[in-house]
């Protein structure tokens, strides 16, 4: 019993001194009191109000997903998701699986996504969240040109990472 | 159950219990930012250990895991791991419980391959038990670091 809590004490030890430790040099660092009131407040706000929508959203308008929902359409290999944030956005992190289509560079992008797509895919676009409304911009301007299923995850980015959902990082690739 | 006293079987369970948290712990100190996202998800700990338990976990996997596969501290090492593994199953079944859905960052931290919290997750913690307490319970055996060297077992 001694030899077991001896052995137990020491690798605990050890495993505070290392890492502590390495939180003290190094650049990949985190501070030791982290501010998770204000990430609860961010996700309490999003809970109350789940089906928030865009300040410029009218009837008529293509359908706005709820995280749940909009999960459910990424577990479907047939849905795509287009990214309408801009190309340095979608570089540093953006949904799993997703294409970029920046809404403010719509005719550079086009033709590489275009080629992706069909009338009758469906289509999931996302910007950054609550402040964004490149989603549904985005999502307006496909169904004018003809893709008619496309749905607006107004949560977009924001809600998706802080779901702790699938996620990936760099360019897109063609 | 001869079975439970052969050597061998010891060492292959000492390699995949300690292979298991060695793997488990590389990707939780490489990205100790998101690892503390995750036990902030569970919300188990309050706020202010958040972050010092995620900087301190991964490391103390990785260590008893060394230490397991290697075959030397392995009385504590074992008893360290079965106990992390008790506290998994509470956290993940108290999260199932009160309906989080959340990434478990069992091996993960970035969401790839991520695995929610489920009934799988109880499964294969359950299993790992019996293992770590196998192995607390039999020592290091004769395939390890400390029958050579007489260091501690």
């Amino acid at each position: 019993m001694k030899r077991l809590v001896g052995q137990a004490v020491l690798l605990t030890i050890l495993a505070l001194v290392f890492g502590l430790g390495r939180n003290m040099v190094g650049s990949n660092t985190i501070p030791w009191v982290g501010d998770w009131a204000e990430r609860d407040s961010v996700l309490a706000e999003i809970a109350k109000n789940p089906e928030a929508l865009p300040a410029s959203a009218q009837d008529g308008d293509p359908p706005f997903l709820t995280l749940a929902q909009a999960m459910e359409r990424h577990s479907q290999p047939d849905v795509v998701f287009l990214d309408a944030r801009e190309p340095q956005d979608f570089e540093a992190g953006h949904i799993e699986g997703s294409l970029l289509l920046p809404f403010d560079y719509f005719d550079d992008y086009w033709p590489a996504v275009q080629e992706k797509l069909t009338p009758e895919t469906r289509i999931v676009t996302y910007c950054s969240g609550a402040e964004c409304e490149l989603s549904l911009f985005l999502a307006r301007h496909l169904r004018s040109i003809g893709y008619p299923n496309v749905e607006i995850f107004f949560g977009g980015w924001t809600i998706w990472q802080e779901g702790g959902q699938p996620i990936e990082s760099g360019p897109p690739t063609s | 159950m001869r079975i439970l006293k052969n050597d061998w079987l010891l060492l292959i369970a000492r390699l995949v219990l300690g292979g298991f948290f060695i793997y488990a712990a590389i990707d939780k100190i490489a990205h100790p930012a998101d690892f503390a996202k995750i036990v902030h998800n569970y919300r188990i700990l309050p706020g202010d250990l958040i972050n010092i338990f995620a900087l301190f976990l991964p490391w103390l996997e990785l260590l008893c895991g060394i230490a397991l596969v290697a075959g030397t501290y392995t009385l504590g090492a074992s008893a360290l791991l079965s106990g992390m593994l008790v506290m998994f199953l509470v956290a993940v079944s108290a999260a199932i419980a009160r309906g989080i859905k959340i990434d478990c960052g069992c091996f993960s931290t970035s969401g790839d391959g991520a695995r929610e919290v489920g009934m799988p997750l109880i499964y294969q913690d359950t299993a790992l038990l019996l293992l770590g307490i196998w192995i607390w319970a039999r020592g290091s055996g004769r395939w390890a670091l400390s029958h050579f060297t007489s260091a501690a077992r």
